[in-house]
């Protein structure tokens, strides 16, 4: 020490700031000016503003923004239930919505160790066609997840699936061309539509009973199969229906795949374009 | 494909939500997705906690929508909601409190112990420090890549709410009165915070300017009862 009088940092930072006025902003000044240890911390002030700006912005990893997609996929899902049965199911779901893979199929969102996910058992709601109750047009209900079906080629196997959880297809609303967006990952990955009036498509009944280990190759395994020989149709021309809810469910793009087969056992649709595959259930009409 | 749409506003695709649309929150998110995240991360210093603290406040703002008055930025009322969510989860994990004495040996021995951040914890060394100060060769503080992170891990040596005002500040470039509005205190609190925080950080800077640095800022700053 010197025995001169020094401001400290703090309170040359706040008359950096502005924070300082009258004979206390003078005299920091004139110390600022003629002393030349102070001057320099002055500086390096302005030097810690700089580096933090200078910080790379991180960029939401893949996984976290699946979740959390997947999670509002599910609070759109049950907001779109009656109140009672929305709060019921709030209860027990609402924290840890984003982590359920759906239909227990291992392959969903990879969950956090310690996170939120150990509450309950794989949410079986999914297979509540209430889910989607509440639109009139609602026509496919989401139970088998999402699956990203281009990472499998490397190897990655089923921890490829892009989320456990997604939303639904729900047709009717002016918001169609949104609704990509409400798939985990369908925002960035998708590649561009094919060109406008190829967004027909074909359902095929492959008689394919997928699982969820192994669904992603077994999409790429009907996929190359197609593009040999066609698949068995399961139906000339979709339903009208059918078709809004399909092109809803991947964003206004044409599938790559429609096969109505099994999922598990059970019936359902597997819808899949370039990079992701939905896993469907038709609710009752 | 249908005809091109304009792209629809924050606060339309709010109104949407509300009206329920249910594409149109998960837009809002993916929207502004990277710039919550960087949030969240920076506040909680943690990617673990990030993450929670992100989806709660997504949760909840995909809840309360309704309740939007409008009377802020869709993007103010979102990060403030991020903010809080990130400050609360600070408050419930376990105490992980950092408190430096200012010994730049104590500061190695801490950042290379918590590295819940990542790999961008790196213990800073004096080289990647050279020239970051005035006068030094090089004043550009982005010459090092290996700096720029450590910044980054030397935010968790911060109080919260300077934390969370520095972040919104000089990290990301958010104008005070917006911060001010996000983080609901006055602009003097803001900047008060913003000041605090970053004296907090000088010895730190010195730290990577090298030892004579760090002992040149240490000597020059003499008690002065608070700094007002």
């Amino acid at each position: 020490m010197t025995g001169q009088w020094h401001p400290d940092a703090a309170a040359l930072a706040e008359y950096r700031a502005g924070l300082t006025g009258g004979r206390r902003a003078k005299r920091l000044a004139a110390h600022a000016a003629s002393c030349a240890d102070c001057a320099s911390v002055n500086d390096q002030l302005a030097v810690v503003t700089t580096m933090l700006a200078s910080a790379p912005e991180p960029a939401m990893p893949d996984a976290v923004e699946s979740r959390i997609m997947a999670a509002l996929a599910t609070e759109a899902a049950l907001a779109t239930e009656t109140p009672h049965e929305t709060e019921a199911a709030h209860g027990t779901a609402k924290r840890d919505t984003a982590l359920h893979s759906v239909g227990g199929d291992g392959g969903g969102a990879r969950r956090r160790p310690g996170g939120r996910s150990g509450r309950s058992g794989p949410g079986n709601r999914w297979l509540r066609p209430a889910v989607l109750a509440s639109a009139a047009a609602a026509c496919l209900v989401l139970f088998g997840g999402v699956y990203g079906i281009t990472h499998l080629s490397n190897g990655s196997s089923s921890s490829s699936a892009a989320s456990g959880a997604a939303g639904s297809a729900v047709a009717g609303s002016e918001s169609s061309p949104l609704a990509g967006a409400q798939a985990p990952g369908t925002h960035t990955r998708l590649e561009p539509a094919d060109s406008a009036p190829a967004t027909a498509f074909t359902v095929t009944a492959s008689g394919t009973n997928y699982r969820p280990a192994t669904l992603a190759l077994q999409v790429r395994a009907q996929l190359a199969r197609s593009a040999k020989t066609p698949l068995p149709a399961a139906e000339a021309v979709p339903s009208t229906q059918l078709s809004a809810c399909v092109l809803h469910l991947t964003g206004e793009m044409r599938p790559r795949l429609v096969d109505r087969a099994t999922y598990q056992g059970k019936p359902a649709y597997v819808i899949a374009v370039t990079n992701w595959a939905w896993v469907v259930g038709a609710t009752p009409s | 494909m249908g005809p091109e749409v304009p792209e629809p506003t924050d606060a339309e695709l709010l109104r949407r939500h509300v009206a329920g649309d249910t594409a149109a929150f998960g837009l809002l998110f993916q929207r502004h997705k990277d710039r919550l995240w960087a949030v969240a991360l920076r506040t909680t210093c943690d990617p673990d906690d990030a993450a929670d603290a992100l989806q709660e406040a997504m949760i909840s703002a995909f809840r309360r929508a309704k309740d939007f008055r409008g009377d802020s930025a869709v993007t103010t009322w979102l990060h403030r909601i991020v903010v809080n969510a990130s400050l609360d989860r600070l408050r419930r994990r376990p105490a992980r409190s950092i408190s430096w004495s200012g010994d730049p040996d104590a500061l190695e021995s801490m950042l290379a112990q918590d590295t819940r951040g990542g790999p961008s914890l790196a213990v800073p060394s004096p080289r990647a420090g050279a020239g970051l100060l005035p006068g030094g060769p090089s004043a550009d503080p982005a010459d090092s890549v290996e700096t720029r992170l450590d910044v980054a891990a030397a935010l968790r040596l911060l109080p919260e709410q300077q934390r969370a005002a520095l972040v919104l500040v000089d990290m990301l470039g958010y104008p005070v009165a917006e911060v001010a509005a996000i983080l609901a205190v006055s602009e003097g609190t803001v900047k008060s915070r913003c000041a605090r925080g970053r004296a907090r950080l000088l010895p730190f800077l010195a730290h990577l300017r090298g030892g004579s640095g760090n002992q040149a800022a240490a000597d020059t700053v003499s008690p002065e009862g608070g700094g007002g």
